[in-house]
């Protein structure tokens, strides 16, 4: 019989199907047959560690794990027995009674799995003494908290940690009633090797780890949820955005979406909801009132000195539909027109890197010249993940140590040229390497490995992006070497894509005399963002600046423009090339419009004709440009 | 060289503990002194078993059994026996019943009635020496099987034999390595299970420490059949002698070329690697014992997959009990048919027992399978001390049940201890007299469960917190109807939800005490009243006015001065209120004045009682 070969079982006298290989509880989920669960997550490894979802198996006198339980043919199951349901209600209340689950104090009151199972079990009270313990709670992480009188150690939080994640900051420590779950080894949060990617927050099933922003700003069925993209890096994780009376309250990675899987990092959850800066709500242009007098100002003022040219620098997160209104300005605007980016460097090969499979084949993975972990995390965490489970060996070549680093088998200081070379040319040995790194190398070069080779267009600490010529990235394919360039950046690779070579380096333009200068700052507060637009307006003789949150950088004129939250429909390019939605999760602050409105609206006071254009069109030609790149490359 | 005579030191735990290492100097020095030198050797052997006798020296080839010899003795015996060949009767053991000398050790009851199979060569041989093992036929059943047998031969001899798991299950041996043989794996693994943790046992770390070469061989022999090349030795860290004696053992039979590569020329390569445990009983189940394997935390998985067929990282594994090793090595040179004439028809073979408790003979015995208890206790274990009755046997350590005084009868093998609520477990065998109470004997294998559970499900983690609590109400005299109609709903529960053997099988010892001395249970609910005089809420001391010689030792020892004087009497008197009934008073008295007494009401201080929780 073949794996995917059909059984069928009978649960509680209903004749159910399934697949060999599925577990009791998959199929019965799969059939609509409810069987509690507290410590099973679909997406993590199973641990039968809750019991309540054990279930009656006829011609077998034991209980059995219906999580971990590989259903059979033939087999006659019950899920709903009266023994089964009094077992599981004494099993509740030894969780009760064994720590502190007093529901009107608990943040996730509504939301708590233990809570609910209470309820469906007629769980009236507890009949067993209280036990009561005096457990501590770790506030110490900037965060999330960890209350350890409310866990029931499911171990969800542990398995997330490390499965997911890739990090195993959390362990159980202590045996029996004194086990507890471990930050390390006995250290707080906020001093562990926590990367804050909030994943333990999301699928612990009680109040015991909860994020401490929105803690008591609402509880789940106060809750709106949105699903949306992540404008935190160019990963483009699916991410569920919760808002109250229309502001954004919690964000948890989106489970439907196929790339992050429910998973997400620090910056999607945690640093783009709240940036705690004064809003700009209404155009700010010299005398004048409202937009319309605004857009006639700067209609007036951008084309005030023809002879010098005008920059309309973009930040990265600028969605493809206002990528296309910023082309039909730049044209509107005529050739001296030119774009920049305001906060990412031009990606040498804007063409999308192989998707994430390929990591998931690759036998020896080489990060050259950078940092994961800081600029996509969720990519870091899926290097983490096959590195630590020993399917991929880890060789860092960059100039200084990288969180990846303590992963890796060997550290190198290497260029992208130096790596070219190790798999051109055999005899080819970097100097300075000593005896066990040679060996190591070596090892890792011969044989059948397939070799993943990860770069950025990053630049280094001292401005220098180094990245992989053209005749090196031929030869790395002809080699049958995999190379993943990440394109730093919400949307650099669609911006690229769309405004092509109308795109200049910004450090083209350093403290040159410009005419004038459109700065797309948005609500991106990047550390960057303020020194960029300093070297590009100091000698502009106009300056517009298109932001959420008031800047302290001087400008005649400040249109407000809606937050990432806000903006939407509309679309961005992830780094392997998936269009993601951006979907608008709050009403807009003031009078602040989409960045493409702004756009388009500007290019029609300068007596633009063009209409807006849809997705669908907008896809078609991104296909087209990558794919003449791809040739162009070959 | 050749000696006339071989002094069997025993080098087992006991007897080193007792002064193994002081007898074995002065031994030396005395022979050296007296020119002996050339014909008497020393040799450290194994366990002997009879640890209550310890330190135990045999002198061969008389077979004179010496027990308890200090190092005095030690010279009076070199001088006495080994120079002039007279028996130094001082150290001989006495016939408990006739009070005779007996000199030899087959003639004592103890050793008469057993059947060495698996600890034929423990107190024989030194194990620190591979060629004493060599020397009583060692490693020829290995090279048989290499030379000679097809795996599926060893596993048909092995289903022949009707050998069953030592380990406490009691799973046929040959089925589960023909599981693993059929398995396929990139890789397959031997395991031994030496984590022996039951309260009172300790017959596998006398295997390991007495007889590692013979483990050694069953494991290699294991690896030729299910086809593995690797093996691990799980031995816990509390047995740091066996631990080093089995290195030294791998050691040594690297240098043979027994193990390594090309065993025997065979082309067959096989290797060990000891592992240590760190403490946890747990790991003793071996799901988590493969975890701690892998260096995780050593925490049991749910099966299926068995380990048979997914054990270390995914693959085929085999793991067997020290003594079910043990008995591999003899089922191959005698024959499968051999070992199954021994025992019953659904027991075969036979079991080590390490006895414990109230008990006049103490240590391992071997006996055939399907042996009644009586015999065990009564004949080998030669009774209980002090005249006093038998009121149980625990069986199967916290795991397992005690088996009361009707059962005295019972053929001691899996099925028929199953039966009556027990388990046959690992063989630890505790024996209680009238003095014993059993709500306290549950309450002490139930505490071992609570500080054991790794803590992972909720059953045992927080079930055994809960019966332990009611226990401890019980024995306070606390407790009403409702809390022993609580305490019983919670076993089976516990039993029913936990996930490893542990959790479910932590409530036996009160669910086994509750179906036969309920009546104890009933005593302290509704009497208040511990019916052996245990359970210190239920106690009082009194100083018995007509025996008390008015010494003022009690009161000197009383560690909370609540014993006095009485004026101008030679006569002293306990104030029972204050009193924390610690019993040392009675211990220190030199004529018995001081009695202990059961109550029949409550004690009021209770939160001494309950403080310990």
């Amino acid at each position: 019989m073949s794996e995917s070969s059909v059984i069928h079982l009978t649960v509680n006298g209903q004749a159910v199907e399934g697949r060999r290989g599925q577990t009791i509880l998959e199929i019965c989920r799969a059939a609509g047959i409810y069987i509690p669960t507290l410590c099973y997550h679909p997406r993590l490894s199973v641990v039968a560690a809750c019991r309540m979802c054990m279930v009656e198996l006829e011609g077998n006198s034991k209980l059995q794990a219906s999580c971990s339980t590989p259903a059979a043919d033939g087999m006659v199951i019950r899920t709903d027995t009266e023994h089964l349901h009094e077992y599981r209600r004494l099993n509740l209340e030894f969780l009760f009674s064994e720590r502190n689950h007093i529901c009107p104090f608990c943040e996730s009151s509504g939301a708590c799995d233990l809570q609910r199972l209470g309820y469906e079990h007629k769980m009236e009270s507890v009949r067993v003494e209280y036990l009561a313990p005096r457990l501590p709670t770790d506030l110490s992480s900037v965060c999330f908290g960890l209350d350890h009188n409310r866990c029931i150690l499911c171990t969800r939080c542990i398995r997330v940690c490390d499965e997911i994640e890739g990090v195993h900051t959390l362990d159980l420590t202590g045996r029996g009633g004194k086990a507890m779950i471990g930050v390390d080894l006995h250290t707080d949060f906020g001093e562990s090797t926590c990367t804050l990617c909030g994943a333990c927050v999301q699928v612990c099933p009680t109040g015991a780890l909860y994020d401490k922003l929105p803690a008591y700003r609402g509880r789940p069925q106060d809750l709106e949820s949105v699903a949306t993209t992540c404008p935190g890096c160019s990963v483009g994780c699916g991410l569920i955005a919760q808002t109250r009376y229309g502001q954004v309250i919690r964000v948890l990675g989106d489970e439907n979406c196929p790339i992050n899987r429910g998973h997400t990092c620090r910056i999607g959850r945690y640093d783009s909801v709240v940036i705690g800066r004064k809003r700009v709500e209404h155009p700010q242009v010299d005398s004048a009132q409202g937009w319309d007098s605004a857009l006639a100002f700067c209609k007036q003022h951008l084309l005030a000195d023809r002879q010098k040219k005008i920059v309309l620098a973009l930040n990265s997160r600028t969605t493809l539909e206002a990528c296309v209104e910023a082309r039909n300005l730049l044209d509107t605007l005529g050739d001296n027109a030119i774009a920049t980016l305001l906060d990412t460097d031009l990606p040498p090969q804007p063409v999308p890197a192989p998707g994430f499979d390929a990591i998931q084949k690759a036998d020896v993975i080489w990060l050259v010249n950078c940092a994961p972990t800081r600029y996509v995390p969720v990519l870091a965490s899926m290097l983490r993940r096959r590195v630590r489970k020993r399917q991929a060996r880890l060789i860092v070549c960059t100039r200084r140590a990288i969180e990846l680093s303590r992963y890796a088998e060997l550290l190198l200081d290497l260029g992208p040229d130096e790596v070219a070379a190790l798999f051109t040319n055999r005899d080819f040995l970097p100097s300075g390497l000593d005896e066990h790194s040679i060996r190591l190398l070596r090892e890792c070069l011969q044989g059948n490995h397939q070799h993943l080779v990860i770069t950025s267009d990053r630049p280094d600490r001292r401005g220098r992006t180094k990245v992989f010529a053209d005749e090196h990235r031929k030869a790395l394919r002809n080699a049958g070497v995999d190379l993943f360039h990440i394109t730093v950046g919400t949307n650099t690779l669609g911006i690229a894509a769309l405004l092509g070579d109308r795109l200049v380096d910004r450090k083209d333009l350093f403290c040159r005399e410009l005419g004038a200068v459109v700065a797309v700052v948005g609500d991106l507060v990047d550390e960057r963002v303020p020194a960029a637009l300093k070297s590009l307006t100091e000698k502009a003789g106009f300056v517009l600046v298109l932001t959420s949150y008031e800047m302290e950088e001087p400008s005649q004129a400040v249109l407000p423009m809606m937050t990432w939250w806000e903006d939407g429909p509309a679309h961005v390019v992830n780094l392997i090339g998936n269009i993601r939605p951006v979907v608008p999760v709050g009403p807009p602050r003031g009078d602040a419009r989409p960045l493409a409105d702004i756009l388009h609206a500007l290019a029609v006071a300068l007596g633009s004709k063009a209409t807006r254009r849809n997705i669908d069109s907008i896809r078609e030609e991104l296909a087209q440009t990558w794919s003449k790149r791809e040739e162009v490359a070959r | 060289m050749n000696y006339r005579t071989h002094a069997l030191l025993c080098a087992g735990a006991a007897c080193l503990s007792s002064g193994a290492d002081n007898v074995q100097a002065k031994l030396e020095e005395a022979i050296k002194e007296t020119g002996l030198s050339d014909e008497v050797k020393i040799v450290r052997t194994g366990c002997v078993g009879s640890c209550d006798l310890a330190p135990i020296l045999i002198i061969e080839p008389d077979s004179v059994f010496y027990q308890k010899v200090k190092p005095a003795d030690a010279e009076m015996i070199v001088r006495e026996h080994l120079l002039k060949g007279r028996i130094y009767e001082k150290n001989l053991i006495r016939d408990p019943d006739t009070r005779n000398l007996i000199t030899t050790h087959a003639d004592f009851a103890f050793f008469r009635k057993q059947m060495k199979i698996v600890l034929a060569n423990c107190g024989l041989i030194d194990p620190e020496n591979i060629r004493e093992y060599i020397a009583r036929d060692g490693y020829q059943a290995l090279g048989k099987v290499l030379s000679e047998m097809e795996p599926e031969e060893v596993i048909e001899e092995l289903e022949t034999s009707r050998l069953r798991g030592r380990g406490g299950a009691g799973f046929p041996t040959g089925r589960k390595w023909r599981f693993v043989h059929q398995a396929k794996g990139a890789a397959k693994y031997v395991v031994c299970n030496g984590d022996e943790g039951d309260p009172g046992a300790f017959m596998d770390r006398s295997v390991l420490e007495g007889d590692p070469h013979r483990v050694i061989e069953a494991m290699a022999i294991a690896g030729y059949t299910v086809g593995a090349q690797k093996g691990f030795l799980y031995i816990r860290a509390e047995y740091p002698l066996a631990i080093r004696r089995v290195e030294l053992a791998i050691r040594q039979a690297r240098e043979l070329g027994l193990l390594g590569r090309n065993i025997l020329e065979t082309g067959f390569n096989f290797d060990l690697e000891v592992r240590v445990g760190a403490g946890a009983f747990v790991c003793g189940e071996e799901t988590a014992l493969m975890a701690s394997i892998l260096g995780r935390r050593g925490m049991p998985m749910p099966r299926p997959p068995f380990p048979a067929i997914s054990g270390l990282w995914d693959c085929p594994t085999l793991i067997n009990n020290v003594e079910t090793y043990a008995n591999i090595v003899p089922i191959i040179m005698n024959g499968g048919a051999w070992f199954s004439r021994i025992g019953t028809e659904r027991s075969a073979g036979t079991k080590v027992f390490a006895l414990a408790g109230k008990i006049n003979n103490t240590g391992l015995v071997e006996v055939p399978m399907g042996t009644t208890l009586r015999e065990i206790i009564f004949e080998i274990g030669g009774g209980i001390p002090g005249g006093k009755r038998f009121k149980a046997a625990q069986t199967g350590g916290p795991s397992g049940g005690c088996i009361p005084e009707q059962y005295l009868d019972i053929s001691m093998e899996y099925d028929t201890l199953s039966a009556i609520g027990s388990m046959m477990g690992s063989g630890g065998l505790i024996v209680m007299d009238e003095d014993s109470c059993m709500v306290d004997v549950a309450k002490f294998f139930l505490e071992f469960c609570l500080d054991e559970s790794c803590g992972k499900c909720p059953p045992c983690r927080v079930g055994t917190q809960h019966i332990f609590r009611i226990l401890e109400k019980i024995s306070c005299g606390e407790a009403d109807h409702g809390d022993l109609a609580q305490l019983e709903e919670l076993a089976a529960m516990i039993r029913k939800m936990s996930l490893c053997g542990l959790g479910q099988t932590a409530p036996n010892p009160v669910l086994s005490t509750l179906r036969y001395f309920r009546d104890e249970y009933m005593a302290h609910i509704e009497e208040k009243r511990c019916p052996a005089k245990v359970c210190r809420a239920m106690v009082t001391y009194r100083i018995r006015k007509d025996t008390c010689i008015g010494c003022g030792l009690c009161a000197k020892v009383c560690p909370v001065n609540v014993i006095s004087k009485v004026e101008g009497q030679k006569l002293y008197v306990i104030d029972e209120t204050p009193c924390i009934r610690c019993g040392a008073c009675m211990d220190v008295c030199p004529v018995g004045a001081v009695i202990k007494e059961s109550v029949g009401t409550p004690v009021e201080e209770n939160e001494s009682c309950l403080s310990r929780v």
